[in-house]
């Protein structure tokens, strides 16, 4: 599996990156806590900003069994047919979402399920798991670089304040080094001109998941130990990730809520901010509309950002918003319609027969369709594709407990 | 006093009559039977308690009196042997069957009821057979599926979820009202004379929760003291002691049991590339019991509390919880009044669940739950009928406080005659706001061949119920941690639990000898599912959940000589749009068998068990999510010995035993290795006290 692995590494990088993050560790004694974490939807990442110029329908769509029958569901554009890659029982996945890099998909499970780095090579549909320090509640894998047979996949370690760096060839031994001092609670990173910077959800990772602070970026040079720091004004949540297009971070957090009893409290609404990764910037910061909970984001193929998030936390109705790339403002209403100031900007999503649409894990192809996952009854999962005017057209099965999507 | 009573209990006039006691309708041995006498001479009324269903006392006029049955005058002649039949205060009056000649104290028909599928295990027989906990004790039954992850033990009966099988001690339930399950583990063994499966929906007895079935725990007072050693750091002691007076038979029972568990597994959920052998940390248990209780003729009294303290241990790769401790504290009392036409019965129930995480202290939480009963039993007519109501309430960290009221009806019709018995039972329940929930049940059965006191008899059986049950208060609330919403749950309906089931039986001087066949069916609406790491978290009403299975047993029982095998095919799956999903941790094919062989005092046991694959997720059937399947054996070998030299009516029991003694890799919940082959080593003291 590794060599095919290594091959999707050594080909040459298309024009189009994507990645796709929704990866929260979760724990099941540590429920309450685990809902923060498992809530927050996390970010699309590492597009090069450059879209094709042709758009063409998606060559494949990823749905991700976080719960069930951990694993991945494979669908096409069209058609129903499906098929599978098993990652293995609960006790040993927990991610609540799965980064995708051309044909590699990774994902990570907490310290409640035994700290576990999964690579999954999306053509032959393996898949290989490795062993992360014990007790490290990973949060997130990025896939870094891939020659010559080996991968470099750096993965936020939220308990030990630090990023893994992971090196496999072949099917060998895989090298781990670390890089301390990442923050409080590292949930991201990316790799940026000769440094790794993490994203620091300032927050007690390793108990509660209490929000300490606002949460930050870590720049890690790739020499010396010294570390600069950006704070996002405002910005709380312990699920935070970012997305880097050329020299720009959007960065996302979910909010914050306390979830200690019931009614659940919220005390912070989830925001999106644009990074200038040269001059090291917040340039501009968008705040989720009020009562909102969650802020995942996704990088549409269509160049738009996609925000996955909970209306409030009283019926935590799935709510997906679109936000334009350069200024961060919401394309509201019917998605074709755009209007800032619309009360709540979410995307009017219907079915075939008009009824309201609630769903996640949103993402548009090229054409501007969006793509999100329903949960129904038994955890029935359905992939649900929408035209441009916010019309059901597509609705297919696509296993059960799904938890993440991601187009290719 | 204590002289006084030794003597008693030891003395043996040489004119003295045998007696035994059972229950009328199932044919049960019963103690705790006041024996109310008449001295000819000095016209003085004289009376005792009979610890033991038999004993053997002086002739003459005599009144039985016992909780919960109409009291029996009898004339008892010299050198006679005779049974008695207590006839409960809620069941039909029988005619003509006062005495009967004894030949062998057996039960005729199960505890349960009419057609109904039960099997029980006496805790005597069990002893020899190397069970020495009251998990073993169950796990000994027929057609029992035990899962532990933590030491906790959840039973499985016929295909259901844990927490649709209601589980009784004397008739009073152990469910923790807030959870609907019941941990047997804290009950100890040494209170307990028996133990019995009763498989099916039992709408009737048990009410709200026993759509599986029933697991019936039955104390006896007994006096005994045992000692038990183990690998993994098993360390047990245990005793139990009754007293009688004139009035009253007092009994007691205690019980310690301490162990590590630190036995070794192959972690297969790392990463590493190979399988590595590593040993369980965090998996030790403490367990502390104590049981008082007190029976009179017309009332009786109990009380049992139990204290745990075990290490919550994580899946085999998750280190996570290495520290982490669960304490929990129950108490359970019960009593009850009995007058010839009414019972009364009243009970309460506390639990109290405290988690902590030395590591992660923001994290300890804790939960209480209490339930209280009141029920009337009694006869109009040919109709019994119970009325009752109850209460539960639960409170949990993070401010949850729940509460809600019971109240039900039951009403019933039994006819029976040689070769025929019908039951005609009907209950209404109502519990919080769900409304009125009715349930039925009709039973039926016919001997085609002999009668009820021949030597051969083959019956044919058929049952039919309804049952339900409403949400519990975890499904409710206690989810919360985990819950993003409280959906409104509707209690699950059991729409049709069938049963046709037939029964041979063939005794002779030499021993007996047994076959039954069951099949049944299950079809449950509106399940209560909690699919766990959903994101709507909190259990839904999900679909139509429906069993078709098959059983079957066969028994040879000689003096020396005890066979038994038993089958199950289950094809249990709930079905929801278009997603079938089998029911997890019920395996297509089970089974087991028992040989116990004994030559004078030694007792060699074998039991095996069987489970065929069984899912562990609640998704399709999928290979990658099924445990393997697994034969586990157990070797047990007892002495029996006499210890009359030392102390007078006592023996010893010793013995030794092999558990998974092939030394089988496996584990009953995914994630979570059992241990391999263990040994234990015990030492009982029995005092039979001289009728």
């Amino acid at each position: 599996m590794l060599m095919s692995l290594a091959s999707n590494l050594s080909a040459p990088r298309s024009s189009t990156r994507r990645t796709v993050s929704r990866c929260v560790g979760r724990s099941n004694a540590l429920r309450v806590f685990a809902l923060v974490g498992a809530t927050w939807v996390a970010a699309a990442c590492g597009s090069d900003g450059v879209l094709n110029s042709t758009p063409q329908p998606p060559k494949g769509i990823i749905v991700m069994d976080g719960f069930i029958q951990p694993g991945l569901t494979f669908l096409a554009d069209t058609g129903s047919a499906t098929t599978r890659t098993i990652f293995g029982p609960t006790t040993e996945f927990d991610a609540g979402g799965f980064t995708l890099l051309r044909d590699t998909v990774l994902a990570v499970s907490s310290r409640a399920a035994g700290d576990l780095l999964y690579i999954a090579d999306v053509r032959t549909g393996t898949m290989r798991k490795l062993q992360l320090p014990a007790k490290s509640n990973p949060s997130r894998a990025r896939l870094l670089s891939g020659t010559n047979g080996a991968a470099t996949i750096g993965v936020a370690l939220r308990d030990s304040g630090m990023i893994a760096t992971i090196t496999v060839a072949g099917s060998g031994a895989p090298t781990i080094t670390r890089l301390s001092n990442a923050g409080l609670c590292p949930t991201d990173l990316f790799v940026y001109d000769n440094a790794t910077w993490a994203v620091d959800a300032n927050a007690t990772c390793r108990t509660n998941y209490t929000v300490q602070g606002d949460v930050r970026l870590i720049r890690i040079p790739n020499s010396g130990t010294t570390r600069d720091t950006v704070v996002i004004p405002g910005m709380r949540g312990s699920g935070a990730s970012a997305i880097v297009a050329n020299d720009v971070a959007y960065v996302s957090a979910g909010g914050d809520a306390s979830f200690t009893s019931f009614p659940y409290t919220l005390i912070s609404s989830g925001s999106v901010a644009k990074v200038d990764l040269k001059s090291k910037r917040v340039l501009l910061q968008r705040a989720m509309p009020t009562g909102t909970y969650g802020g995942g984001v996704k990088l549409g193929l269509d160049g738009y950002l996609y925000v996955s998030l909970y209306q409030d936390l009283a019926g935590f109705k799935n709510r997906v918003m679109k936000l334009r790339a350069d200024d961060l403002s919401f394309v509201s209403g019917v998605p074709a319609t755009a209007t800032s100031s619309f009360a709540t900007p979410w995307l009017t999503l219907t079915s075939t027969t008009g009824t309201d649409v609630t769903c996640g894990s949103a993402q548009a192809d090229a054409l501007g369709r969006i793509h999100c996952i329903v949960n129904g009854t038994g955890s029935a999962t359905s992939l649900v594709v929408f035209d441009a005017t916010g019309k059901e057209v597509r609705r297919v099965s696509a296993g059960q407990g799904g938890v993440d999507l991601a187009l290719r | 006093m204590i002289g006084a009573l030794l003597f008693a209990l030891f003395a043996i006039a040489p004119d003295s009559a045998r007696l035994c006691i059972v229950d009328a309708a199932t044919g049960a041995p019963l103690g705790g039977v006041q024996i109310v006498s008449r001295d000819s001479a000095s016209a003085a009324v004289r009376s005792s308690m009979m610890a033991m269903p038999c004993v053997t006392r002086a002739p003459g006029l005599l009144r039985l009196r016992r909780v919960g049955y109409r009291a029996r005058d009898i004339a008892l002649a010299p050198r006679e042997d005779v049974v008695v039949r207590l006839e409960a205060v809620s069941s039909r009056p029988e005619s003509g069957a006062t005495m009967l000649v004894m030949k062998r104290v057996e039960a005729s028909r199960t505890a349960a009821g009419v057609a109904r599928s039960s099997y029980s295990v006496d805790v005597d027989d069990a002893r020899l057979a190397g069970v020495a906990s009251t998990n073993a004790l169950i796990g000994s039954l027929p057609f029992t599926s035990l899962r532990s992850a933590h030491g906790e033990t959840g039973l499985s009966l016929r295909g259901a979820r844990r927490e649709q099988v209601a589980i009784t001690l004397d008739g009073m339930p152990l469910n923790d009202p807030s959870t609907g399950i019941a941990d047997v583990s804290d009950v100890p063994l040494a209170s307990l004379g028996s133990a019995s499966v009763v498989l099916g929906a039992d709408p009737i007895g048990a009410g709200s929760g026993a759509s599986g079935g029933v697991l019936a725990l039955q104390s006896a007072p007994v006096r005994l003291f045992a000692l038990r050693a183990g690998s993994f750091g098993q360390r047990a002691a245990e005793g139990a002691w009754f007293a009688q007076s004139s009035d009253a038979l007092w009994h007691a029972s205690i019980s310690h049991t301490e162990a590590s568990n630190d036995f070794s597994f192959v972690n297969d959920a790392g990463a590493s590339g190979v399988a590595e052998r590593e040993r369980r940390v965090n998996n030790d248990e403490r367990r502390d019991a104590i049981s008082v209780g007190v029976a009179g003729g017309t009332a009786q009294f109990a009380i049992l509390a139990s204290a745990s303290e075990r290490g919550m241990v994580g899946a085999e790769n998750v280190r996570t919880y290495d520290a982490d401790r669960a304490n929990t504290t129950r108490v359970l009392v019960r009593a009850q009044l009995s007058s010839e036409f009414v019972q009364f019965i009243a009970g309460a129930r506390a639990f109290s669940l405290e988690y902590r995480d030395p590591t992660r202290p923001v994290l300890d939480a804790r939960a209480y739950a209490a339930a209280q009963d009141a029920e009337l039993r009694g006869r109009l007519g040919v109709i019994a009928w119970r009325v009752g109501g109850g209460a539960d309430q639960a409170t949990a960290t993070g401010g949850i406080a729940q509460a809600r009221g019971r109240a039900f009806a039951t009403t019933s019709y039994t006819v029976s005659n040689a070769s025929d018995a019908l039951d005609m039972s009907a209950r209404l329940d109502a519990i919080g706001s769900y409304g009125a929930l009715p349930s039925f049940s009709l039973s039926a059965e016919h001997v085609l061949v002999g009668t009820s006191d021949t030597q051969r008899r083959w019956t044919i059986a058929s049952r039919f119920a309804q049952a339900v049950r409403v949400p519990t208060l975890y499904d409710l609330y206690f989810s919360s941690p985990q819950r993003l919403f409280v959906r409104t749950l509707s209690p699950e309906r059991v729409n049709i639990d069938a049963e046709l089931s037939s029964r041979y039986e063939m005794r002779t001087v030499r021993g007996s000898f047994a076959v039954q066949g069951s099949l049944v069916a299950r079809d449950t609406r509106d399940a209560i599912i909690w699919f766990p790491g959903n994101f709507g978290w909190s259990p839904a009403n999900v679909g139509i959940e429906r069993l078709r299975g098959a059983e079957a047993r066969i028994q040879w029982r000689t003096r020396a000589l005890d066979a038994s095998a038993w089958v199950s095919a289950y094809d249990a799956q709930l079905t929801s749009g278009a997603l079938r999903i089998p029911s997890p941790y019920v395996p297509r094919f089970g089974g087991g068998t028992a040989l116990r062989a004994t030559v004078f005092a030694n007792t060699l046991s074998v039991t095996t068990r069987a489970m065929g694959r069984r899912p562990f997720s609640a998704g399709p059937r999928d290979p990658a999510f099924e445990l393997p399947s697994v034969l586990l054996c157990d070797v047990a070998f007892a002495r029996r010995i006499p210890l009359t030299v030392f102390l007078r009516a006592t023996e010893a029991l010793v013995s030794l035993s092999l558990e998974n003694a092939m030394d089988t890799e496996w584990q009953s919940v995914r994630g979570f290795p059992s241990p391999g082959r263990t040994w234990a080593i015990t030492t009982t003291l029995r005092h039979h006290p001289q009728p």
